[in-house]
């Protein structure tokens, strides 16, 4: 019994309680428990006591402790945060009171720092503002694309059907051929509902009506089931039948409003390409914006059969078809992808099947892979979020710049404030409660700031982005994080530094510059900022040269001033009644009739060849262009060998290029009058066209062949002169409309249909241009502060320097020298990130331009221009002042 | 109804309190329960009861002395006070009321 008193409870069971426990219940609670366990020992035995005394130890988890355990918690913060009053045995009570006195008091102190140093307070705001407003901005866009077909109740079980053609290389499409909706329907148990949507454009006209109206605007032939499987919700009309019959669609409600205007549209009915007519058996709710299926006319499925039968194969996949699935609950996703395999075998010979296989694709993975031409990339939506954390980043640097170097001018406060009795806590807070109150402030104009650029920002990047802060629960959440975030990555070096300063020092005046928070720490913020900017620029500058020279450099062909019309009725005797319309106008040049102009970004079609002799196709696949005899000489194509195609619909003729030839593993020579079969159809190579551009500098020139095929010309290009064209666009249009009065005209400049290639790259290049001097605009408000503040606290260094000789010029370069050191520090680190990025970037293109070193003096050139603007008022202006005024002030 | 009432338990506990006169603190109530009404006891049950009605006002505490077994930690020893004593009395008086209308079989 002797040695009971060496028995202890279980350690661990002792560590928890203590951590369980509220402190001041600790010493008699952990009294009675140990004086209990000794009890136990002796009643029960040192085991069961053990025990005993952990259960115990794990009761001081129930609420009541746990709640008492909370409350002293806080009350121990509150504590720190408490005003200076002396303890007073109720000071307890009086904490709340003395916080929200305090509270007041930094916020008074905080209105009339700020209202003193206006200029101080512009630039911060101003700063912050802008910062701010990006990352609202490019939050809600991301948060935007993210949300795409969210909505959708069954989301998760609706999947995309999509094929991969497996030839020399894999090429994969979101698009299907259109007999596989059937199929996935009638040959799989695990798909419950199965729909195809084939899209195409369209122009409406109401034959019952009398006032001609036309409109543009496509339409999708879809199966009933695609409402059973898309939460597109009907206003009227039944979803399950209404698109059962033939010729039967459903609208939208915008529509409705707009064929209709305001009458009932249900009955109503409308004519699609001047040829079949539909009743409007629906009508549906406006789209949601945040789904990818943007189409506002859906028409019955059975329909397809009258207005485009040929679709109707295996064989091809275009690019207006696509095949939406509904998975029955539960089904494995991978194990239904790996069951597809069987369409393959079941619907295509022996051959074929190793050239088709399909798959299928989440829909919530359809918006941002880029493999099937998504809307956006994952990577741009990352690259713009991290733009967004670096121009924040940027105006938080600012922040602590401006304000680490006012705290000089500030010591006395705080020199009195410390002498008074604040602890180093209190005074860190004061300066955080500062700082949120500019944050705030900051940050009411930057939401409204948003709204504003909101409308632009969608139309810039043709998006449909809505800023509503409380409409979904992670707009409230981003923005308070913000504010947070914003508030102490700025407030707290300042206010530690702020906070640290010795009382006597601080109130003797005694502190210089360089104690105040080092100004290497400073110095290094300004590098960082200006690295960013920087950057920046020198993408800038890399992508407008890239982009220059897309569109200026020779794409081997002639793309100016050439006007593409569209044909709508490809008969010849429509072609040599428009062809004789527009040879009758002297500013027309050249005519020629076509399906896709040398270099086009849609309408490319790329097919099987065999050549001469060889028993098999080749593994290559060639671009299969038609146009009339005019095609060579309109867009001013050179031939290496051989002559033009002859105007002839009986004998099929073919002009490959030198690609083509190339890759056929013979000479240009050796080609004429051989034998090809190109898209199933014999013909004789009667030339070889040298290389021209067929696509966006991204790509290599691929083989390419043109072939007269009068029935295929669904284009005709006009080579205009120059000289006055507002007056020939008009006589064309004129022309245009008289040979096809039932169509809608619209037309198109060779050069800018050319543009569509770069579309992406533009957009980049806008975004890009308004970082970067959004970034470089932040940069200098900060250089501007502190160059301000350094010219008040040199004042009289100034004054001794100009009574002892100093000119002008070498106190500039007093201001300068540091700022141009840290600005050549910045580009050293700037420029081979710069560098790697864009090498990167012009990777992406098979032609583009060299990095060099101009472009790289430009931008340390530009920033050094920029930042002598902002700098040299202010430096001038202290240079110019007179010194007496500056010694006498003391 | 400016009074708080007394959960069972708590009545137990406000009672070993009287009994236990000037030596009631945790280990010892919890002792006096398990031997009086023959149940398992929690010490943690005893803590939460006796601080309840500290702060209801049936009890009234103070830093006691230290014994060896506790490894020279101070107890918190517990006395009724007045207020307490009058519900007691009272609970009693509830509880005799009801006892007296039952007309007990056996009697008759």
């Amino acid at each position: 019994m002797k040695n009971k008193n060496h028995i202890s409870p279980p350690r661990w069971a002792d560590k928890l309680f203590k951590l369980l426990c509220p402190p001041e219940l600790f010493e008699e609670l952990q009294g009675d428990l140990h004086e209990q366990f000794e009890l136990d020992i002796d009643r029960v035995g040192v085991k069961a006591a053990k025990k005993i005394y952990t259960l115990e130890a794990l009761k001081f988890t129930k609420p009541y402790f746990l709640k008492k355990r909370i409350l002293t918690l806080k009350r121990a913060k509150s504590q720190q945060l408490k005003a200076n009053t002396p303890k007073s045995p109720k000071a307890e009570n009086r904490q709340p009171i003395a916080l929200t006195i305090m509270l007041q008091n930094y916020l008074t102190t905080a209105r009339r720092t700020l209202s003193r140093h206006k200029s101080y307070t512009v630039i911060n705001v101003l700063g912050l503002v802008l910062g701010m407003s990006c990352g609202i901005l490019i939050f809600s866009l991301v948060n935007y694309h993210v949300g795409f077909d969210k909505f959708h109740t069954k989301a998760d079980r609706i999947y995309r059907v999509t094929s991969e053609l497996h030839n020399e290389t894999v090429i994969k499409y979101g698009n299907v051929p259109q007999p596989i909706g059937a199929a996935m329907r009638d040959d799989y148990s695990f798909v419950e509902k199965a729909s195809m949507l084939i899209s195409f454009g369209g122009s409406i006209s109401f034959p019952s009506r009398k006032d001609n109206a036309k409109f543009s605007d496509g339409v999708s032939y879809t199966e009933p089931d695609f409402f059973g499987i898309m939460d597109f919700p009907f206003v009227a009309g039944n979803p399950k039948t209404a698109l059962s019959q033939p010729n039967t669609a459903v609208i939208t409600e915008e529509l409705a409003e707009k064929y209709f205007h305001g009458e009932n549209a249900i009955g109503k009915s409308f004519r699609l390409d001047n040829k079949t007519d539909f009743t409007v058996t629906g009508i549906l709710k406006n789209l949601p914006e945040n789904t990818d299926i943007r189409q506002q006319i859906y028409v019955s499925y059975p329909t397809i059969s009258q207005t485009t039968p040929w679709l109707n194969t295996w064989g091809g996949i275009m690019s207006v078809t696509q095949a939406y699935v509904l998975l029955k609950p539960g089904t494995d996703a991978n194990k239904a992808d790996k069951a597809m395999a069987s369409i393959s075998t079941k619907y295509y010979n022996a051959k074929d099947a190793k050239t088709f296989k399909f798959h299928l694709q989440p829909l919530s993975d359809i918006h941002m892979n880029q493999e099937f031409d998504g809307a956006v990339a994952k990577s741009q939506l990352i690259a713009l979020s991290l733009i967004a954390v670096f121009l924040i980043i940027t105006a938080c640097v600012n922040f602590i710049n401006l304000a680490t170097a006012q705290a000089l001018g500030r010591s006395t406060e705080i020199g009195v404030r410390k002498v008074m009795g604040s602890r180093k806590g209190q005074l860190f807070w004061q300066f955080i409660t500062e700082t949120a109150l500019i944050t705030l402030i900051a940050f009411i104009f930057a939401i409204g700031l948003s709204y504003l650029a909101l409308p632009y920002m969608n139309e810039l990047l043709s998006t449909r982005v809505t800023l509503d802060l409380l409409k979904d629960i992670s707009q409230p959440i981003f923005i308070t994080c913000l504010l947070l975030v914003v508030t102490f990555i700025s407030g707290s070096y300042p206010g530690l530094v702020l906070a640290g300063f010795q009382p006597i020092m601080a109130l003797k005046g005694k502190l210089t510059q360089n104690q105040v928070g080092g100004f290497s720490i400073r110095k290094g913020l300004v590098v960082t900022q200006f690295a960013i900017s920087q950057t920046l620029l020198i993408a800038t500058i890399v992508v407008t040269s890239q982009m220059q020279f897309n569109s200026e450099a020779d794409m081997g062909f002639k793309k100016d001033a050439i006007v593409i019309l569209p044909v709508p009725e490809t008969t010849t005797t429509k072609q040599s009644a428009m062809r004789a319309r527009f040879s009758q106008l002297p500013e027309v040049e050249k005519i020629t009739f076509l399906n896709v102009p040398p270099a086009s970004p849609q309408n490319n079609l790329d097919t099987g060849l065999r050549y001469a002799g060889r028993p098999e196709d080749e593994k290559f696949n060639i671009f299969y262009k038609t146009g009339d005899p005019e095609y060579l000489s309109t867009f001013g194509l050179k031939l290496v060998a051989g002559r033009n195609l002859a105007q002839s619909d009986t004998t099929r003729e073919y002009l490959l290029n030198e690609t083509a030839i190339k890759k056929l593993g013979i000479e240009p020579e050796e080609a004429i009058g051989k034998n090809v079969n190109i898209n199933h159809r014999s013909g004789t190579i009667v030339g070889v066209m040298k290389d021209f551009h067929n696509a966006s500098f991204r790509q290599k020139i691929d083989p390419v062949c043109l072939t007269t095929r009068a029935d295929n010309y669904s284009q005709c290009a006009l080579k205009v002169s120059g000289r006055n064209l507002p007056v020939t666009l008009a006589s064309i249009e004129k022309a245009w409309n008289e040979t096809n009065p039932e169509y809608i005209y619209n037309y198109q400049f060779l050069d800018e249909h050319l543009q569509h290639f770069y579309e992406t790259d533009q957009l980049m290049l806008q975004l890009m241009w308004l970082f970067a001097a959004i970034a470089i605009f932040i940069g200098c408000l900060g250089l501007y502060g502190l160059i301000s503040f350094m010219a008040a606290q040199k004042t009289k260094e100034i004054g001794v320097r100009k009574t002892l000789g100093a000119g002008v010029g070498s106190i500039v370069w007093l201001f300068g020298k540091q700022f141009a050191q840290l600005l050549v520090i910045a580009f050293v680190i700037a420029a081979p990130i710069g560098w790697w990025l864009m090498n990167k970037y012009l990777a992406d293109f098979q032609y583009h331009i060299d990095l060099n070193a101009t472009i790289f003096i430009a931008a340390i050139g530009i920033t050094f221009l920029i930042a002598i603007v902002t700098v040299g008022y202010r430096s001038v202006k202290a240079a110019l002042m007179n010194p007496v005024k500056a010694l006498r002030s003391e | 109804m400016g009074r708080s009432y007394l959960g069972e338990f708590e009545e137990l506990v406000l009672l070993a309190v009287t009994v236990l006169n000037t030596g009631a603190y945790g280990v010892s109530i919890a002792e006096e329960l398990r031997q009086r009404a023959n149940r398992t006891i929690s010490l943690s049950a005893v803590h939460i009861a006796l601080y309840r009605l500290e702060e209801k006002g049936y009890v009234t505490s103070e830093m006691g002395g230290a014994t060896l077994s506790r490894g020279g930690r101070k107890k918190r020893l517990f006395s009724i006070t007045t207020a307490g004593r009058e519900m007691l009395a009272e609970i009693q008086e509830v509880r005799a009321q009801f006892w007296n209308a039952i007309v007990t079989p056996a009697q008759s």
